[in-house]
């Protein structure tokens, strides 16, 4: 059971690498070519723009995600890291616990939040804000599979954690 | 207040237990939301719009320059290029490890990538010279603190987009408080070379220097090219970005002929990672930057500044205090989303230039990372020189008086961020 929800986590951690490599490469690539578009044409090109902002909001939480994964968002842990290992088990629970309810808190919110932009299309490229807003329940979804994964496949942390990178 | 009150406790107990900074202001948040009855969709419509930002795109930008100049070898090659150049000094490695964070702070924003590219490379060669492994670690964490001064820096972007001011004359400004820091650091080195008699390794010839400093010369020149565009008006900070990990990729391909293709996609992943790291801080720290709005926080302290009279000095001086103590517990992107938005005004209002205060909130910041509890710069340099914390703390104390000393000068001469803006006609 634990292997195959391992197994899944690794997809899933492969999915959200290609997203970011994907993402910032295109954001350069668009960037750029404004650049070069407004020397030759002297016209500005804010569909571009608008598109890098949105491929940078699914960039973000695509790779938060992937970090929750990891365990690697930025944290403070000057104090926790002279703990002794019982109460450094209890702590990776407690923050794990925080980290659930922060995503099932968000998923709830993003949902009304789709709601209320529904109909709104972003106006330079028409794209629905839908779509935007679509990367903040991903980002929960994908983080609460982390979350259980790293529960089960570490016995909520009783050993060490069976963290795997099938990074690109 | 009470609402302000709460947030601040919930967060800091959380950030002091190791939760994620991200995860403690948004849980944070979630509280005060459910506490307070809000709706909850305005919490996830400020995390989103809070990195909708054109702006704020630089910041991968400049990461992503970083990587590929670094996995181009550049790193190695500044420290060569120096070695040679600078061998005739006593107890030369210090001096290049400061002149190595200068040359890297014009290629990277960030301080933590400069102290750990750095750290690796001259702590080992300036404990062969002699320096100890304290002084080594304590020196490196600090010229390190050159990466977020001296242009491209992130937090100079991540505050430029908060203020609403131009990224591009804030970059400009931080060149002479950059400089200054380097002038106070060469001088301390050379006291302390000559003061523990440590050698000189002898300098290399003209032919040998020259060789190495063409090959150099390109990744050098990304500070000139960031200039060149953003002051001619060619490029915003954004394309100026944009530009520069073409240019890097130029650079490690053709001239140095180190970059590989096959590594692209590894590179922007990490880049991309980094980026996410920040920018979820962004994100998360938006609502509460809303909540000490929508309360009013910042006309509550511009109405406390006026009754209690306070002066642009003292006013800057409380400031430096607060930032101080917010560098010590906050990262500095946080503390720049929290507290800009509150102070500005009042700074504004007291005929602060927002460019200098931004520098002065930059800096400010950016001495946390070199002293405790958090001192991030240290835990890095300390896990390289594996020397004790205590012994680093004794050697950084010297350099943190040099920090504050010019954090004084950039504080109270407003010239030493606006003068170079100025003569640029900006």
């Amino acid at each position: 059971m634990s292997t195959i929800i391992v197994r899944l986590g690794d997809i899933l951690r492969a999915v959200l690498s290609v997203i970011v490599a994907v993402a910032l490469f295109l954001i350069v690539v668009l960037v750029f070519y404004q650049v070069i578009a407004r020397y030759f044409t002297g016209a500005a090109t804010p569909g571009l723009a608008e598109s890098s902002r949105f491929l940078f909001i699914w960039l973000v939480f695509a790779g938060s995600a992937w970090l929750i994964g990891k365990g690697d968002l930025i944290a403070i842990d000057f104090f926790s890291s002279r703990m002794r290992p019982g109460a450094k088990r209890l702590l990776m629970i407690f923050i794990d616990l925080c980290t659930a309810a922060l995503l099932i808190a968000l998923f709830a919110y993003s949902g009304k939040l789709l709601d209320v932009v529904a109909i709104k299309r972003a106006p330079a490229t028409g794209i629905p804000y839908g779509w935007v807003y679509m990367a903040l329940p991903f980002f929960c979804v994908a983080g609460l599979w982390f979350i259980f994964e790293r529960a089960v496949a570490t016995r909520l942390f009783a050993r060490p954690s069976g963290k795997s990178d099938s990074g690109i | 207040m009470l609402m302000l009150l709460i947030l601040a406790l919930i967060l800091f107990t959380l950030m002091f237990l190791a939760v994620p900074i991200a995860v403690s202001l948004g849980l944070a948040s979630v509280i005060i939301v459910l506490i307070w009855g809000m709706p909850g969709f305005v919490l996830a419509q400020k995390m989103v719009n809070g990195i909708d930002s054109f702006p704020l795109l630089a910041v991968p930008f400049f990461i992503l320059a970083a990587a590929i100049m670094n996995a181009s070898g550049i790193t190695t090659r500044i420290v060569d290029l120096l070695g040679s150049a600078m061998g005739r000094l006593r107890g030369s490695s210090g001096q290049v490890n400061i002149g190595t964070n200068l040359f890297l702070a014009g290629i990277s924003g960030s301080s933590v990538a400069d102290a750990s590219a750095t750290g690796a490379l001259l702590i080992p060669e300036m404990k062969k010279e002699g320096y100890s492994g304290a002084f080594a670690a304590a020196l490196t964490a600090t010229a390190a603190l050159l990466g977020p001064i001296l242009p491209p820096s992130i937090p100079l972007v991540i505050y430029g987009v908060i203020a609403e001011v131009s990224i591009v004359k804030l970059f400009i400004g931080g060149y002479v408080p950059a400089l200054m820091i380097v002038v106070a650091l060469v001088i301390f080195v050379n006291r302390h070379a000559r003061k523990h008699d440590l050698p000189r390794r002898g300098r290399q010839g003209g032919a040998a220097i020259w060789r190495k400093f063409r090959i150099s010369v390109w990744a050098m020149s990304m500070p000139i090219l960031l200039i060149i565009g953003a002051r001619g008006g060619f490029f915003t900070i954004t394309e100026i970005g944009a530009v520069l990990v073409v240019y890097a990729i130029f650079v490690g391909w053709v001239i140095h002929r180190e970059f590989h293709w096959g590594d692209l996609p590894s590179i922007l992943k990490d880049a991309g990672m980094q980026t996410a790291n920040i920018m979820l801080v962004v994100s998360a720290s938006s609502f509460v930057a809303y909540l000490m709005v929508v309360h009013g926080v910042p006309k509550d302290l511009s109405r406390w500044i006026q009754e209690a009279q306070l002066s642009p000095v003292a006013f800057l001086l409380m400031i430096n205090v607060v930032l101080l103590v917010a560098g010590a517990f906050l990262d500095s992107t946080p503390a720049t989303i929290i507290i800009v938005p509150i102070v500005l005004p009042s700074a504004v209002a007291l005929g602060i230039d927002p460019v200098h205060f931004g520098l002065v909130v930059v800096v400010n910041l950016m001495i946390g990372l070199i002293h405790p509890p958090m001192g991030l710069n240290l835990l890095i340099t300390q896990s390289i020189a594996k020397e004790p914390m205590g012994a680093i703390l004794k050697e950084s104390i010297p350099l943190l008086g040099v920090m504050l000393a010019i954090l004084m000068l950039v504080t109270f001469i407003p010239a030493t961020v606006l003068w170079l803006p100025g003569v640029l006609g900006m």
